[in-house]
């Protein structure tokens, strides 16, 4: 108790030469992640090294607070948060997962005066709430309206999107997103919600894909919301016999999914990019504590990406080298 | 030679199919064309596109800087860069458009020889996108106005000035369009004064110029130049005009002078478009778009206005003396 309070003496009495001192020591950046093993956050966290090694560079450290496991996701990644100021951090970026559980937290990094950047969840409405230098990451409905356009603008205009766990609001905005970039070019995207018991059950999904495909002969774009599902649509187009007419696009990707765009059998894949997302926080909020840098674009999309046949190859090498 | 140079080809076009796999074993290279290096304004670009460099050489790739030897003919030279780049085989390109009706055609030609574009300083990013550029990183000068202007309106300056030594030049007129748009909305006003081109880097007329304004209308609060050596001159004015912490000062871009105004309060703030950051994310952003197909969907992305006043000119300062500011 009372070497903190030293330690509040401490820093007020630091802070008009804060600048100066905290460009000799570098910059203590803390990233608060998913768990490490998380193919998807391995790739944020490839960012985050990668944008390390500059902060390094000028006498700066990035370390990494993951998670054990999802199973009370809000309240230990608050912990994080909180941990990483009690460590000394002179700046902050996480995911506003959870707000109820998380927001308090992101305020005592703001109340402590130690930069913050929002990123992977949130979206800018997280920043601007906490008042975070930056929103970087991607938007559910963006998303959904980049995979609408890219279908109508390969000629098919009458879509279903495959939605696994009907009632999530990103999912629900994402589908949205998806009927209204579609009928930017003229056409209609329809939601299939199917019942939750089927979330999961790769054989439920691929029934249930292929009865509808049957029933709806005019369907010809089919968007899932995650990348089992996107194989699971793959074998329902399959099974159904529809492959000629009807393209497969989704969220995400995996090895399985690259193969497919590759050989055909998959039009496209909705990407974040997550190695961006780790990249530019690290990058930002290094050039942020050492020179007083700031992005002004507030919102910084890392995605919706496109990944289709015209750069499958790029994609296949960035999965190669981890950031993708 | 010339065999070794055929087979090279040969093995390219056979390559093509996994071009990404091909480029990452040879690592790749990025042009990045840039302005002269002892202009102050692209020191600091060049500081961001080496330190940039450090993650391209990780990913085994490396950045050629191709750099403009005068101003004389920026576009012409430009282009002339670019052609370069395009004959050095490079695998992508990262350029100013500072004179598109010079610059385009070889900016077009670089991208039918299969080579990436990406735009950074100057172009914008409604340019950037009728090119089919990757990205436009940098500043926009009505933005940037807009800024400045809703900052004077925020902080008590409702009357100001916006003191234009080259006008008629578009980007200059988009910024004072900006100021009065800005303060507009947070119910001040602001005019151009515009100065004619015989006072264009003379400090003393514009100083004089300044000074005769601001004691024939006193209802002026503030000023704004649009260059770091005009403020100094600005100050000057203000200064012999007896109207020192009266009339509030601020500049687009700034120099070690205005830097020292905004520590010692005289100077209200400096709107910053922060070059190491445009030099930083344009090698970063080419390199993760050649090496792993990677694009941020934000487009343009803005560098600036960054605004630098009392609450950040300690970090302003620090980053000034390390040579990124």
């Amino acid at each position: 108790m009372t070497s903190k309070l030293l330690r509040i003496a401490l820093t007020s009495a630091v802070l008009a030469i804060s600048a100066t001192t905290v460009m000799a020591q570098g910059a203590k950046i803390f990233v608060i992640g998913g768990k490490a093993d998380d193919p998807f956050w391995s790739i944020v966290k490839r960012g985050a090294e990668d944008a390390g090694k500059l902060a390094v560079a000028q006498g700066g450290s990035v370390t990494w607070l993951g998670p054990q496991n999802y199973d009370n996701l809000g309240p230990d990644a608050a912990n994080l948060i909180r941990n990483a100021i009690s460590q000394g951090a002179t700046a902050i970026v996480g995911p506003d997962w959870v707000p109820e559980a998380m927001d308090e937290a992101f305020k005592a990094v703001v109340d402590a005066k130690i930069p913050l950047i929002i990123y992977n969840a949130g979206g800018l409405a997280a920043a601007d709430r906490l008042t975070a230098m930056n929103y970087i990451g991607s938007d559910d409905y963006l998303a959904g309206v980049a995979a609408g356009e890219y279908f109508g603008t390969h000629g098919q205009l009458k879509l279903v999107c495959v939605n696994t766990l009907p009632g999530a609001a990103n999912l629900e905005a994402e589908c949205k997103g998806l009927a209204d970039g579609v009928a930017k070019h003229g056409g209609t995207g329809k939601q299939l919600p199917l019942p939750s018991t089927s979330f999961g059950d790769a054989t439920a999904v691929t029934q249930a894909v292929a009865s509808y495909l049957q029933q709806n002969a005019d369907v010809t774009g089919v968007y899932t919301i995650g990348n089992m599902d996107a194989n699971s649509a793959s074998a329902a187009i399959a099974q159904a016999g529809v492959g000629a007419k009807v393209k497969l696009g989704g969220l995400n990707m995996d090895q399985t999914i690259l193969d497919n765009i590759k050989s055909g059998a998959q039009l496209f894949a909705i990407d974040q990019q997550p190695y961006l997302q780790g990249y530019l926080a690290v990058s930002l909020l290094n050039a942020h504590v050492n020179f007083g840098l700031n992005v002004p674009t507030r919102q910084i999309l890392t995605g919706p990406g496109i990944v289709d046949a015209s750069n499958v190859e790029a994609t296949l090498a960035g999965v190669a080298a981890g950031t993708r | 030679m010339k065999t070794k140079h055929l087979m090279k080809a040969a093995l390219l076009a056979s390559a093509m199919a996994f071009g990404a796999n091909a480029a990452m074993a040879d690592g790749v290279t990025i042009a990045v064309i840039g302005g002269k290096a002892d202009d102050p304004f692209f020191a600091k670009v060049k500081k961001g596109i080496d330190d940039g460099a450090l993650v391209v050489a990780a990913h085994g790739g490396k950045v050629t800087y191709l750099m403009l030897q005068n101003y004389d003919n920026i576009g012409g030279d430009a282009a002339n860069l670019v052609r370069t780049a395009i004959s050095q085989k490079v695998n992508v390109i990262a350029v100013p458009n500072w004179v598109p009706a010079s610059q385009d055609e070889a900016i077009k030609a670089a991208q039918a020889a299969g080579i990436q574009v990406l735009l950074y300083n100057s172009g914008g990013g409604d340019k950037a996108k009728e090119l089919g550029a990757i990205n436009y990183i940098g500043n926009e000068e009505y933005p940037a106005g807009l800024a400045a202007g809703s900052y004077f309106g925020t902080h008590k300056a409702t009357k100001v000035i916006c003191v234009n030594t080259v006008p008629g030049a578009q980007n200059l007129e988009d910024r004072c369009k900006g100021v009065a748009d800005g303060i507009k909305k947070e119910g001040g006003a602001s005019n151009q004064l515009p100065l004619p081109a015989s006072a264009f880097g003379d400090p003393t007329a514009v100083a004089e110029a300044i000074k005769a304004t601001l004691l024939k209308d006193t209802t002026i609060t503030g000023v704004v130049t649009i260059s770091a050596g005009d403020a100094n001159s600005a100050a000057t004015g203000i200064e012999q005009a007896g109207l020192t912490g009266k009339v509030l000062l601020a500049s687009f871009d700034m120099d070690g002078t205005g830097l020292d105004r905004i520590k010692a309060g005289t100077q209200l703030f400096a709107i910053d478009q922060q070059p190491w950051l445009q030099g930083f994310l344009a090698v970063t952003m080419a390199d993760a778009k050649v090496n792993y197909g990677l694009a941020l969907a934000t487009a343009p992305v803005l560098t600036g206005p960054g605004i630098v006043d009392a609450s950040n000119i300690d970090a302003t300062l620090a980053g000034a003396g390390a040579g990124y500011r």
